[in-house]
């Protein structure tokens, strides 16, 4: 047994080097204790001892979300913390110099190379002094693509603070988010930038401030993970990976031919084999396969190769050429690249091949699903593999265009976005139940992450079901499939 | 001399001080705090200590019993002016340097650390269940819900405080 490994003994419960126990000795529960508690937030504990030299004990504590880089400011006597991971920078502001503070109706504003910033003076926010925009500095802060200044009498240092959770009673207060003991003792509170951004609204004229001016149409969620594969000699092909079921190569010697189809015997199931595009079925070799699946029905998409797998925010410029099997086209890495539709593929094969249930609905229902979804690019990636399904779908943007679709089809299932504005979509789902004919639908949300608290929220509101956007074999059984749901179990 | 202070032999099996909720009923221990003359007492069982500081951080749009935030030995506590919750006006005294010196009393509530901040604090009183009076029918309605009741003593009347209601103090939602 090693020297450390003997140290180490201290730390166990019960351990004592004493020769009796009295009621404050000898009990051998100190170091275990330490250890107990350092160990609960994720630290570590170590001991090294060299007799007649001396002990070191080293204790690693994490530094976690607990613990931020904090500016310190000094507004009229009062001296807060601004968390640093929101600061962009600091504009001393003096009357007569570069940076000055103008007006507009007595909405503060300072010129920053070209641009103008919303300016919010601590003094006044907090009631604590008269603001005075003479002379301070401006803290410019950005919560996402908003930025503002922030007026300080004076700005000292940064300080890594411990965050404390703020009083149960001061909690309902929008301008802070903790409160921390400074190295001099002085308690200070912990400025929440987004409370403060909330407020520009009502205190400081205006509109939001854009950084620079993104377009605001291409929502953050638009990122996808897609498969992008080659086809023919140059040809990028992509779909959403989330549709794709397993990727194969597979000897072409394996292909069957038979009444100008290509079959491959594939798990027990003999399954179609359709070139993509300019893509040639090989004759020997290795064949690349992308397949897709889908409840009773299964495709092997053939390729040239598959290129790689990528996480992109799409911006798809749409087919002007419906029928060739193309969704649209997106930049993906830099280059041109067509976003296939899968719709074209699947019923490319014969009737027989499908399951002969889902063509009689789709010939028996008129409009049966609408799909309310502000992204473009998931309405489009979602609209063939519903219609594939055998299901009639109409779409929407915004609630608004949902309700005219409503009122002149005949829709049986209505999907609602829950990752675009929730609170909206809750809304409207309640006021679809409250319609007449609200009780017949279908309600079912779909978000990109289920949570149990978004279930319940989901339950509140009245809806059947939430899917998650990517599962698409959840979606289709939802639809096939008319169980009850969450709303009668509730 | 203090009346029941002395003369009342110990009687530590009257009550369990290991039980955390000790009502006004059973602890007729109290530590005195004065608001300008009137006398109060607090059940001893929640107070933890009684502390001088100078130093306050006040919290902005904070409800105005919340006059701000004390360092206590590492922990963040939540100062309450006992003058405000009793509606009365509230008057700073100051030390030599200028200062607000301020007498808090410590209390833990539903986990959280409070001070109370009060004109001064007495000393420790045992009184007798016996003296123990049910709360005046006509007093100010925010006292009488902050009190739960009053003690006879020879030459002044004791309110005892519910520290509980005390320290519910309504948040002002649209701050």
């Amino acid at each position: 047994m090693s020297d450390a490994q003997v140290s180490r003994f201290i730390f166990h419960p019960g351990f004592s080097t004493a020769d009796s126990i009295t009621a404050i000795s000898g009990r051998g529960v100190g170091m275990d204790v330490v250890k107990v508690n350092v160990d609960a937030i994720g630290g570590l504990i170590d001991i090294v001892s060299k007799p007649g030299q001396g002990t070191t004990i080293t204790i690693k504590i994490p530094l976690t979300l607990a613990i931020v880089a904090a500016l310190i400011v000094v507004a009229g006597e009062q001296r807060f913390a601004i968390p640093q991971i929101v600061v962009r920078e600091l504009v001393r502001v003096k009357s007569g110099a570069d940076h000055r503070i103008e007006d507009i109706n007595g909405a503060p504003i300072l010129r920053l190379r070209g641009r103008l910033l919303p300016v919010i003076a601590l003094s006044a926010l907090m009631g604590t002094a008269e603001p005075s925009f003479d002379d301070g500095f401006i803290v410019v802060t950005q919560i996402g693509e908003r930025q503002f200044g922030i007026l300080v009498d004076g700005v000292f240092h940064t300080e890594e603070i411990v965050v404390k959770p703020m009083s149960s009673k001061l909690r309902h207060i929008p301008l802070f988010s903790g409160n921390t003991i400074l190295g001099d003792g002085a308690v200070v509170l912990i400025v929440d930038p987004n409370g403060v951004a909330g407020l520009v609204g009502g205190t400081a004229a205006g509109e939001a401030f854009h950084v620079d001016a993104p377009s605001t149409a291409a929502p953050v969620l638009d990122k996808t993970t897609m498969l992008v594969f080659r086809t023919g000699a140059e040809g990028l092909r992509a779909v959403p990976l989330s549709l794709v079921t397993r990727l194969e190569e597979v000897d072409a010697a394996l292909f069957e031919h038979g009444s100008g189809r290509t079959l491959l015997h594939y798990r027990n199931r003999l399954i179609p084999v359709v070139p993509v595009a300019e893509t040639r079925l090989r004759q020997e070799g290795l064949q690349p396969l992308v397949i897709i699946s889908d409840a009773d029905m299964t495709v092997a998409l053939a390729v040239d190769a598959i290129v790689d797998i990528v996480d992109e925010v799409l911006d798809i410029e749409m087919a002007a050429i419906q029928d060739r099997g193309i969704v649209g086209s997106a930049m993906i890495r830099g280059r041109a690249t067509d976003i296939i539709d899968l719709a074209h593929y699947l019923p490319m094969n014969e009737r027989g091949w499908r399951p002969s249930g889902v063509g009689s609905a789709e010939r028996a229902a008129g409009a049966d699903i609408l799909l309310v979804e502000p992204s473009r690019f998931l309405r489009d990636m979602l609209t063939p593999v519903l219609k594939a399904s055998g299901h009639h779908v109409v779409f929407a943007s915004d609630f608004a265009a949902a309700r005219q679709e409503l009122a002149s089809e005949a829709i049986a299932v209505v999907l609602i976005d829950l990752d675009g504005n929730i609170d909206g979509a809750f809304a409207f789902a309640a006021s679809l139940r409250d319609t007449a004919a609200g009780d017949r639908l279908r309600l079912i949300g779909m978000t990109t992450l289920v949570t149990p608290d978004l279930h319940m929220r989901a339950g509140q509101a009245r809806l059947d079901e939430v899917i998650a956007k990517f599962d698409r074999r959840a979606l289709l059984g939802e639809l096939a499939d008319r169980r009850p749901g969450l709303r009668e179990a509730a | 001399m203090i009346p029941g202070r002395n003369e009342t032999p110990e009687r530590e099996d009257a009550r369990n001080p290991a039980e955390p909720q000790v009502t006004a009923f059973d602890s007729l221990d109290y530590v005195t705090v004065r608001i300008g003359d009137q006398l109060l007492g607090l059940p001893i069982g929640r107070v933890h200590d009684v502390f001088i500081t100078n130093r306050i951080t006040v919290v902005p749009r904070a409800p105005k019993e919340i006059i701000g935030l004390l360092n206590l030995r590492g922990r963040i506590v939540t100062a309450v002016c006992l003058r405000r919750r009793l509606g009365r006006p509230v008057t700073f005294r100051q030390d030599r340097e200028g200062k607000q010196e301020l007498v808090a009393v410590g209390i833990d509530h539903e986990g959280e650390a409070y001070a109370l901040i009060v004109d001064a604090v007495g000393e420790v009183m045992r009184l007798d269940q016996s003296t123990f009076e049910p709360v005046p029918v006509h007093l100010d309605r925010g006292w009488a819900a902050l009190a739960t009741g009053v003690h006879r003593l020879e030459d002044r009347l004791l309110v005892v405080l519910d520290v509980d209601a005390i320290l519910a103090i309504e948040l002002d939602a649209a701050a």
